[in-house]
């Protein structure tokens, strides 16, 4: 969710007024013209072919800047293509190609795992499957168009996803649309996030069930239109619903989100209704071992009764999958008709997905499928990060390789998009049709094919454009912070020397550790911080159950609160921006204060632990959920990054919130908010082992006072043996270089 | 007596009217005279906006509680997902181990194939596969966008311009899938409130397209050119809004629900006497009929601008796969923008462009091959002696309990029962049984109709043969030999 500062708004609702009043005004001459012209006689009696203002935003705005979409291009949709240039004779209303090419990057396709180009391995078996079978078998797949490859790669798919069976369509868009028809009809209920893809949309219309929206990947609307449903039943007769269907897409393409899967699952299955799980765009393309969103957020591929999917993007392919039980499957080789009536998928095709899922598998007898998994993650975890350090407004989560940056302006669409081109970078913007008016955007699809100069280039780039044309929203990431955070670094490096003194290298740590918290009064922000540098002394070792996957959950429910908030440091050159100010804690009731103080400090808790291995970077903190599902997987690498400190987190005085809050609600019936209270109880719980003495106080209150004198009684021990470790050795002390220190030491 | 209450009443009245005149007898308001009936009136007038301000009375309603909520999620019970699988579900169709040519495999058995809609008998085409090769080379597989993200690829366009120029047409448009094509240009061409007159034998992808566009449908009879009018009549006499709205007519050319052609020159003729637009869905007459296969319109010599929309998806002549569009300029970049299955869908994998251009410039310089798809089409229909020295051989015909239900010069050849056993099912069951054994005992590959629950088609169900130009004498020859033995068998009982 986007939320949109005055200012913008008003300006881009301002331009396009303009832009509204002059095709109007063209309009009206034209009409004039065409008056004055003797009609033909040819289409009297007929109603036009678009009626009044149908076409008026294709005639007089999207016409205008017809050449920022549907650039041809003369090459493979690797990390570099080859884009036609094209002239217009009449401002744009025409674009004739020419035989030119200008060789850009790539940061356009879903070509996620670099599998659109010629590969060594899938390449030559596709050629084989082609000159075996031909392009196409002319017959639908239960006449004469099941091959050989068909039913290898629906047995392939359901053992790649998980689930049982698969059925194989030629399309993805007619997957959706063609499959939903098939499981629910009149009677049904279907329920869609706001923001799901067309397919699913049309899909949805044309089964006949009646649709129900909930608001985008908020799982306590979900629930909120679940329950008044089921307690209404279907419009004025008021029967039961016969079913309900929850539709979720992986990643919202447009939005680069990932879904909240496990707690729409949760609501799902306390409600009884049915999932179907639209990956189009992270099979493939997130999870370790690829296999989509349900492996990156952990959930069991047995909760989720119907699992979709393209061969579009990460497979570099044509068609799309349904994954489900076996009986749905067969149910649907019988009913669906795309299945009965549609030319089967192309068997090259077919190959190309078959190879390009083994070599994920690593079945092609290499680890490339691994290396690509691995180059996905980090190439689009570094361009995201680089791209908020640089003040872009980037929408979405951590490890999704879609990254949509906001634009707004409809005047910044173009000027984006062709200078990007003009220095060589191809980059998608996307307006109005697939996006609300008001929220155009670019977006940049990450590939693993991209090497590391390729990003740098095309973050320069980018970064050069954005200050041409005024997109970034936020400050960026001073110098000056950039060189303080380095300092920072090369201290804790001097520290890490002392590896085998945890005490030690925690009270440098401590130091560090600003006490000061804004929002928060004085003594809640000490136990945070007390408490946080606590888990700290354990975590890492002692207490193995608490970091990583169980702090992955609780945040994803809580994220939220934690990532509307930027580092202080931002924060001060934010409230000088002209944006518009709204202090966050104004919508939490009053009277929740204390239980909102107490999720606050268990967040923190959470937040500090995994995200400090990504201290590196300020755009982390910013959105740490992200930050820790990077730390799960980097545990260990991260350990010697550990002790670096990072600027405590602060509500923003005067910034615009990236995700509206609205919706979540905190009311004790939300399922999502029980989970979230749970695993809260969870960490005390942990917490109470951890502190001695606690287990015997009842009530959170107490035993927090209890952690609290204890962590500060640790306080005081660290700080003194730190005041001794000054006295011994002075020159630790924070402006030694850590080769210099190094090298003393060991003179020393 | 009378004259008393008359007397009454008149005082009772000027009491009355002094009563009210008389504190305001000489008030006289902005040269108004208030009197008693103004006063009347006022107070009349100030009731009644009371009452209006007043809520209308409303039994109190009680919204359930949270607690009846709870209960009543948890009483209900949700249907299961799919309904129980019968028997007949869970068959599985045959597996080709080879490509889908006139002669294909099936259990490692060599059959004549009489399933796949490959026409022209491109599959296995060397030129065909040539430029494939080398498009998969320098393009990849897949296009890894949709058309408005970088996923134009020269070949797209190239192949728009080359149907364009085949066709006769000013511009045409590329799908990704040939089912996809129809059901997204009927919704970005009819709306709300459009009227859209469609023949009742159309195929899922046309039904769907329908009800997508939420216009109002109106079937006709299939095939009846008499039912059409009196529908179109209907429709528009007398009807003064009928100008300002849309109208369409949707036909197939060759109906794959029967085999049937629809009679172009007459619906040309109706369209323009009652205005209406027409949506022609050439998906098994593109690269068919007609002396060089531009399909229908050149069949019946009608000039090609006369249809306003033409569709047709390229798996089946062209042994291709995807679908366009074809018709004026502004048809062709309405759906730029505003076809669904066009914006929102990854384009066309490159190398089946490549293989659609090549199988249109195949088609264009061996125009025999339509002469030899013909030949095959008379033969196995009619029958014919095959050479003077052999016996009459005599074609589908005369088979026992079935009967030719298509038009002489459509490539499916469409075969019905005689007498229909009173359900579809079990006609299906009947027809299904011929397929399977003629497959199992005289390796003859073919295919009954499937129905899907959702088509809403109700025309009969039947045997449904392809034929190729790829198809010898000889293979016909099987086929209708293998046909009449298995249906004189299997119908024994039945007739």
């Amino acid at each position: 969710m986007v939320r949109l500062p005055y200012l913008t708004a008003l300006t881009t609702l301002f331009s396009y007024g303009l832009l509204f009043a002059f095709g109007q005004m063209r309009d009206f001459f034209r009409r004039l013209i065409d008056w004055s012209k003797s009609k033909s006689k040819d289409l009297k009696g007929y109603a036009p072919i678009c009626l009044g203002l149908e076409d008026f935003y294709t005639r007089r705005l999207y016409l205008r800047i017809q050449d920022c979409f549907c650039r041809p291009i003369a090459s493979a949709p690797d990390a570099w293509f080859d884009v036609v240039d094209r002239y217009s004779n009449d401002n744009n209303k025409t674009l004739h190609r020419t035989s030119n090419t200008t060789k850009c990057l790539n940061l356009g396709s879903y070509n996620y795992l670099g599998f659109a180009a010629a590969d060594e391995y899938c390449t030559p078996h596709v050629i084989d499957s082609l000159k075996k079978y031909s392009p196409s078998t002319c017959s639908v797949r239960v006449d004469g168009g099941t091959t050989n490859l068909h039913t290898e790669l629906e047995e392939l798919v359901a053992r790649f996803v998980g689930k049982p069976a698969a059925i194989l369509f030629g399309m993805g868009y007619v997957t959706n649309s063609a499959i939903i028809p098939a499981l629910i009809g009149k009677g049904g209920l279907i329920i869609s996030d706001s923001l799901n893809h067309n397919s699913i949309v049309n899909g949805a219309r044309g089964s006949g069930a009646v649709v129900r929206v909930f608001q985008h990947n908020s799982p306590s609307h979900l629930e909120e239109v679940l329950r008044e449903q089921i307690a209404e039943g279907q419009p004025r007769t008021h029967r039961p619903w016969k079913k309900i269907i929850v539709i979720v897409e992986g990643i919202y393409s447009m939005e680069g989100e990932l879904c909240k899967l496990p707690e729409i699952i949760a609501v799902c299955k306390k409600y009884k209704a049915y999932t179907y799980l639209d990956e189009a765009h992270s099979i493939g393309a997130v999870g370790k071992s690829g296999r989509g969103v349900c492996e990156l957020l952990g959930v069991d591929t047995a909760d989720v009764d119907i699992m979709m999917g393209t061969f579009t993007k990460s497979f570099g392919s044509c068609g799309g999958y349904i994954a489900a039980s076996k009986e749905i499957i067969q149910f649907l080789k019988h009913t669906c008709p795309a299945h009965l009536y549609a030319t089967s998928m192309s068997p090259p095709a077919v190959q190309q997905v078959i190879s390009a899922i083994k070599v994920i598998l690593g079945e092609d007898g290499s680890n490339r499928g691994a290396q690509k998994l691995a180059r996905i993650r980090e190439n689009s975890n570094f361009f995201r990060s680089e791209l908020q350090k640089m003040g872009f407004e980037v929408l979405g989560d951590n490890d999704s390789p879609v990254m949509p940056i906001m634009l707004y302006n409809p005047a910044k669409i173009p000027a984006f998009s062709r200078e990007c081109l003009r220095q060589n970078v191809a980059i998608v913007t996307v307006a109005f049709p697939a996006t609300p008016l008001l929220l155009a955007r670019a977006r940049i699809c990450i590939s693993a094919s991209h090497s590391r100069e390729d990003l740098v280039k095309g973050l320069e780039v980018i970064s050069k454009v954005g200050d041409l044309v005024g997109i970034k929203y936020f400050p960026a990431e001073s110098p000056k912070l950039a060189e303080q955070k380095k300092n920072l670094s090369t201290k804790v490096m001097a520290f890490s020397y002392f590896e085998h003194h945890p005490s030690l290298i925690d009270c440098a740590y401590l130091l560090c550790m600003p006490t000061e918290n804004s929002f928060l009064p004085q003594q809640v922000g000490d136990v945070t911080n007390a408490s946080s540098c606590f888990l700290h002394c354990y975590s890492s070792d002692d207490n193995p159950q608490l970091p990583g996957a169980d702090a992955r959950n609780l945040d994803s429910s809580d994220s939220i609160d934690i990532a509307v908030l930027p580092p202080p440091s931002v924060v001060d050159q934010i409230s000088h921006t002209p944006m518009v100010a709204e202090p966050n804690d104004e919508k939490a009731p009053k009277q929740q204060v204390s239980g909102e103080k107490k999720r606050k400090i268990a967040k923190d808790q959470t937040s500090f632990i995994a995200g400090r291995p990504k201290e590196g970077n300020i755009s982390k903190q910013r959105r740490p959920h992200g930050g820790l599902r990077e730390s799960n997987d980097k545990n260990l690498k991260a350990d010697d990054d550990m002790k670096t400190p990072k600027p405590r987190e602060e509500i923003p005085a005067g910034c615009i919130h990236v995700r509206a809050r609205r919706g979540e609600a905190t009311d004790s019936h939300s399922l999502a908010e029980r989970v979230r209270r749970e695993k809260i109880s969870e960490r005390m719980k942990v917490l109470q082992s951890l502190v001695p003495g606690c287990e015997k106080v009842t009530g959170k209150a107490l035993m927090l006072d209890e952690i609290i004198n204890y962590v500060q009684s640790l306080q005081n021990q660290v700080e003194f043996l730190s005041m001794k470790l000054a006295s011994l050795s002075p020159m630790l002390y924070f402006d030694a270089n850590s080769d210099d220190y190094m090298n003393k030491a060991e003179v020393g | 007596m009378a004259s008393a209450v008359m007397n009454m009443t008149t005082a009772a009245l000027d009491w009355v009217s002094v009563a009210f005149d008389a504190p305001l007898a000489r008030a006289v308001v902005f040269g108004v005279h208030i009197d008693g009936h103004l006063v009347v009136e006022v107070l009349l007038i100030a009731v009644i906006l009371f009452q209006l301000t007043r809520k209308s009375y409303k039994p109190p309603k009680k919204p359930l509680t949270e607690k009846e909520i709870d209960d009543l999620c948890e009483e209900w019970v949700p249907e299961p997902l799919h309904p129980s699988i019968s028997e007949d579900m869970k068959a599985e169709p045959p597996t080709l181990e080879s490509a889908a040519g006139p002669h294909t495999i099936i259990d490692g058995k060599e059959v004549v194939n009489f399933a796949s809609a490959n026409y022209l008998g491109l599959i296995g085409n060397e030129k065909i596969i040539d430029s494939c090769v080398s498009s998969l080379e320098k393009y990849g597989v897949g296009s890894c966008g949709p058309r408005g993200f970088y996923g134009t690829i020269d070949v797209h366009l190239d192949c728009e311009e080359r149907i364009a120029k085949f066709m006769g047409t000013p511009d045409s448009i590329l799908y990704s899938y040939g089912i996809s094509t129809i059901f997204s240009v009927i919704p970005a061409f009819c709306k709300k409130g459009d009227i859209i007159v469609a023949d009742e034998g159309v195929h899922w992808g046309v039904q769907n397209g329908l009800h997508l566009s939420r216009s109002t449908i109106v079937y006709f009879k299939h095939n009846d050119m008499k039912s059409l009018e009196n529908t179109l009549e209907k429709l528009t006499r007398g009807n003064k809004q009928a100008e300002k709205i849309r109208r369409y007519i949707v036909v197939e050319a060759v109906y794959q629900n029967s085999g049937q052609i629809a009679p172009l020159d007459e619906i040309i003729q109706l369209k323009e006497k009652y205005h209406f637009r027409v949506i022609l869905d050439e998906s098994h007459s593109f690269g068919v009929l007609g002396n060089s296969g531009r399909g229908l319109a050149e069949y019946y010599g009608v000039p090609v601008e006369k249809i306003d929309i033409i569709t047709a998806g390229m798996g089946n002549a062209l042994a291709t796969d995807g679908g366009f569009c074809t018709g004026s300029v502004r048809v062709v970049d309405h759906q730029r923008l505003s076809s669904s299955g066009y914006v929102f869908s990854a384009s066309l994998p490159p190398y089946l462009a490549s293989a659609a251009i090549s199988a249109v410039n195949y088609l264009e310089g061996n125009p025999s091959v339509l002469t030899s798809l013909r030949s095959n089409i008379a033969l196995l229909c009619k029958g014919e002696f095959c050479d003077k020295l052999h016996n009459a051989f005599a074609g589908l015909s005369d088979v026992p309990g079935l009967t030719i239900a298509s038009h002489p010069l459509s490539p499916i050849v469409f075969l019905k029962l005689k007498k229909s056993t009173g359900s579809s099912k079990g006609d299906l069951e009947l027809l299904n049984n011929i397929a399977d054994r003629m497959l199992k005992e005289d390796s003859v590959f073919i295919v009954s109709t499937k129905r899907s629950v959702l088509d809403k088609c109700r025309l009969p169900v039947g045997i449904r043969l392809f034929v190729s130009a790829g198809h010898s004498e000889s293979d016909i020859q099987k086929v209708s030999d293998s046909l009449r033995r298995v249906a004189a068998t299997t119908l024994a009982e039945h007739l």
